[in-house]
């Protein structure tokens, strides 16, 4: 059964009783709250989403609560708290910013939390069968980049995580909703006029916030994961064409190891899991200036440069031998793609 | 990843110029090569170290037998032009104890 299959008032009963609990690739939630409206919001964004009924077999990875405040603030400027197993991480938000609390909570959640995984800062998206990853700092085009692919049938994973499980260096998918930032959402929506938006969220932390549903096929296929395949870091600027600069392997190990949540946490399975990913994915850095330009200049990239199958070994305790032919560091060039 | 504090140049000490150096547990290190330069992870302090060939090479002979800078610069048949090698291969050791990789050998 799926979210999208209980009335809001069903959502809102469970919500408000015993929670509402739903699988999001390998995480199960569970949500208590009487925030207004919430019920409706997660009725749009999480449509496509398993949901868990009791007798529940799976232990929830997160418990959240979004309560209210208590005493004056509950009339006077109302507020809704973040609560994850009793600890609450950050300041309350407006009552009526519950979903965005919600979404980076939630992250918070995942980055603080899921130690199994290396979890890396970036965009996630799969084309045959192999990762897209799209690290990159707030303001680089990222998340924007991630939807557009998402909405052009690339399998979303996540735009916000990848979640590398060391040892087999495979990604898990984590699909939910992509949080838009101010142009973006105009952007994505004159991208794609029928992409389904949540409400904006103005006057937030990171100013206008919406909300993009996943794709249902990407929901329905967030227990598969996949190896990565390439890395690109994005850059949007304003009026600029597609050019790509490729990178060294030590580069984009840096890149990775720079954009990990938990690098150091890991210790030697992280170094062993960027490593082998630094040295199987080729890496550009990508500037662009126009989705639709970028979206076909990744397809020609995704489709002309194949990565082999089988993953470079982990890295070894001894150092090289001299022996050893030096790893390749330039990736084939890529014919016919402006660099 | 640590960004240590570099000074221009290492002022010769006893320590650095007599001591014996080891590398306490070379076999748990980590390495990654790429082409000139290799990255290394220590376990014992949880950093990752962007390491050149020389430190390398040096790391590589002190795991094999301790010894110290004018030893060291023999194995390596650096010996020849001291005067060119030993400014550079002071503050190597330096940089080298600074990030825990290599210590003095105590009797």
């Amino acid at each position: 059964m799926k979210i999208g299959e209980l009335s809001r008032q069903e959502i809102t009963a469970r919500l408000k009783g015993p929670g509402l609990r739903w699988r999001t690739g390998p995480f199960t939630i569970h949500l208590k709250t009487s925030a207004p409206n919430l019920a409706d919001h997660l009725r749009v964004l999480y449509q496509s989403h398993p949901l868990l009924n009791p007798p529940y077999d799976e232990v929830g990875d997160f418990h959240i609560h979004l309560s209210r405040g208590m005493g004056v603030r509950r009339w006077w400027r109302p507020k809704v708290y973040f609560k994850a197993d009793a600890p609450s991480p950050f300041s309350p938000f407006p009552l009526d910013h519950a979903l965005p609390l919600l979404e980076w909570g939630t992250n918070y959640c995942i980055a603080s939390r899921a130690h199994q995984y290396l979890i890396l800062h970036t965009g996630a998206v799969e084309r045959n069968g192999r990762v897209l990853l799209l690290p990159g700092l707030p303001g680089s085009g990222k998340s924007t980049l991630t939807a557009a692919l998402s909405l052009r049938g690339w399998r979303l994973f996540s735009d916000e995580f990848a979640l590398v499980r060391p040892g087999t260096g495979r990604i898990a998918p984590l699909v939910r909703p992509i949080a838009l930032k101010n142009e973006s959402i105009a952007a994505i929506r004159r991208f794609d006029s029928n992409a389904q938006l949540g409400p904006e969220f103005p006057n937030t932390r990171k100013g206008t916030v919406a909300h993009l549903r996943p794709p249902p096929a990407s929901v329905a296929a967030d227990q598969q994961p996949a190896p990565p395949g390439w890395i690109v870091c994005p850059s949007f600027e304003r009026g600029s064409s597609v050019t790509f600069e490729p990178l060294t392997q030590d580069q984009g190990f840096f890149q990775l190891a720079g954009n990990a949540f938990n690098y150091e946490v890991q210790g030697a399975r992280g170094f062993r899991a960027v490593a082998q990913m630094a040295h199987h994915c080729p890496t550009w850095k990508m500037t662009f200036g126009n989705l639709e330009e970028a979206i076909e200049a990744l397809e020609k990239l995704t489709d002309e440069v194949q990565v082999p199958m089988k993953p470079s070994p982990p890295a070894k305790a001894d150092p090289p031998s001299e022996t050893t032919p030096p790893p390749q560091t330039q990736h084939p060039p890529l014919t016919g793609i402006e660099r | 990843m640590n960004a240590q504090n570099r000074p221009a140049g290492i002022n010769a000490t006893p320590l650095l110029e007599n001591a014996t150096w080891c590398v306490p547990d070379y076999d748990a290190l980590l390495w990654e090569r790429y082409d000139e330069i290799y990255h290394l992870f220590n376990p014992g302090s949880g950093q990752t170290h962007i390491i050149n060939d020389p430190a390398y090479e040096a790391l590589k002979e002190l795991s094999k037998q301790p010894d110290n800078m004018t030893g060291l610069l023999v194995r390596l048949e650096l010996d020849q032009e001291p005067e060119k090698v030993t400014k550079h291969f002071r503050r190597l050791l330096w940089e080298l104890d600074q990030l825990g990789l290599i210590v003095p050998v105590t009797s």
